[in-house]
């Protein structure tokens, strides 16, 4: 070190040069990079696992569609199949991701099972099914499927639309098959994270708005412009009533609306505000 | 909606570095100072009074993290709800705020470990693992910027040549002078 003092200007010159360079390299790191430690909990733990349903406030307060149609919902069931909740590692990204890396999957339903959505209340969503022995750890991605099954269409709505004076009562039957991939579930609180004895919440949540859209959002917001509405509905009703599924909907709908319709059905699953990505 | 990282090394340090870009005949009686600094202290405690006010600095290298969260068509989500989930505790905020009219946000993890970010804005949101090593750096690279990373050993064989480099250089100089 005071072999190095003794250099002189030369020296001085030798460390402006090799400093910056030898100190960003101490800063960015040097040797081998380690991986981040692990902060999942025991393998051999477990806890309970508990699968909601959420049709979003829409279910009991209702919604105005984007062109001002005052919906309210008598019965909006949707029939679930092959729901899978992962520990996924890495965390799974519905934008980029087309697979799901999981050390832990839980199968929380395994045969299509009807779910009426309209039955949650302001306190309470719907409770499909619970898993009580499941490995405890962060639930971070979930998969699930809208099945037919027999007669019964994945997707089904009943309720009454009111604008100005004008009343239709609508029955509809979407019998259109989808398989979501989710990330982690996106709200006030993260969800999943189920420690030993503990319980936890994974939630798949579905988007009625990208149907009718929010009459509380801007036109032009993209709930809005993507959005079918309730008006190309409403003139298809005979006498204030619509029944329809959706081959009459693709025959009777222009191109346009229907398409809208089926990219909104498409995009009907979400994990709270988190985005899923069609499984094909 | 995507959310874009990058690593911003934001160091007292790196603000010295810059400092000691100085002409050569500064940088050995500037040297001398911080060497002679740390030893302050104690001759002050044995010695004259005129050295009992002496001084020191204490620094560390605190990496932050900046990220930019955007919808789609590159349209910021400036101020939006941002949550910060430490790796130790998942499901406690550790950090809360809002974006800037950018849709940046930056945070200084602590330790390393998968870090959770979650943006949130009007019915919308996302959440994205940040993931950093013990080195205090992002592990994996953003798959937008599609950015290449040093491999460990790469990184090695840079810093020893740059060392080896500078002490080499050092002993040139040093060197005795040989007889005609």
């Amino acid at each position: 070190m005071f072999n190095l003092l003794k250099a002189g200007p030369l020296l001085g010159l030798a460390m402006r040069i090799s400093a910056p360079v030898a100190l960003t390299l101490a800063v960015n790191g040097c040797g081998a990079t380690s991986t981040p430690p692990n902060d999942t909990t025991a393998i051999d733990s477990t806890g309970e696992l508990i699968l909601i349903a959420n049709g979003e406030d829409f279910m009991y307060d209702g919604i105005t569609s984007k062109e001002g149609w005052d919906i309210e919902f008598e019965q909006v069931k949707v029939i679930l199949n092959d729901v899978t909740a992962y520990q996924s590692d890495p965390p799974y990204n519905p934008e980029t991701d087309t697979t799901i890396t999981a050390d832990q999957t839980v199968d929380l339903v395994t045969e299509p099972s009807p779910v009426t959505l309209t039955e949650a209340t302001a306190e309470e969503m719907v409770k499909v099914t619970q898993k009580l022995d499941a490995p405890a750890g962060a639930y971070n991605a979930l998969g699930w499927k809208l099945t037919n099954l027999g007669e019964q269409p994945a997707i089904f709505l009943t309720g009454t639309a009111r604008k100005g004076g004008e009343t239709v009562a609508f029955e509809l039957s979407f019998d259109h098959e989808v398989a979501y991939l989710c990330g982690e579930y996106v709200g006030d609180e993260r969800k999943g994270i189920l420690t030993a004895d503990g319980s936890a919440e994974v939630e798949m949540t579905f988007h009625w708005d990208h149907i009718f859209g929010r009459a509380d959002q801007a036109p032009e917001d993209e709930i809005n412009t993507g959005a079918l509405g309730f008006d190309p509905l409403a003139a298809l009703a005979k006498e204030g009533r619509l029944v329809a599924n959706l081959a009459d909907l693709e025959s009777r709908l222009s191109a346009a609306d229907y398409q809208a319709l089926t990219e909104a059905l498409n995009n009907l699953g979400h994990v709270g505000e988190g985005h899923c990505r069609l499984k094909v | 909606m995507r959310i874009v990282t990058r690593t911003e090394i934001f160091s007292p340090l790196r603000l010295a570095t810059d400092s000691l870009i100085m002409p050569p005949s500064r940088a050995l009686p500037l040297f001398l100072l911080f060497l002679t600094s740390g030893l302050l202290p104690t001759l002050a405690r044995d010695n004259s009074p005129a050295l009992a006010h002496s001084s020191s600095v204490d620094f560390r290298i605190k990496q932050t993290v900046e990220f930019r969260a955007v919808y789609e068509g590159d349209r910021p989500m400036d101020n939006a709800q941002v949550t910060i989930y430490s790796p130790t505790d998942p499901a406690a905020p550790w950090q809360t705020g809002t974006t800037d009219e950018q849709g940046r946000f930056s945070f200084s993890p602590d330790q390393p470990g998968n870090w959770d970010v979650k943006v949130r804005q009007a019915g919308h949101g996302t959440l994205v693992t940040i993931p950093i090593d013990t080195e205090g750096e992002v592990v994996t690279a953003v798959a937008e910027t599609g950015e290449a990373t040093y491999s460990p050993l790469q990184k090695t064989m840079m810093a020893i040549a740059t060392i080896w480099g500078f002490i080499g250089t050092a002993l040139f100089f040093t060197r005795k002078p040989t007889d005609p």
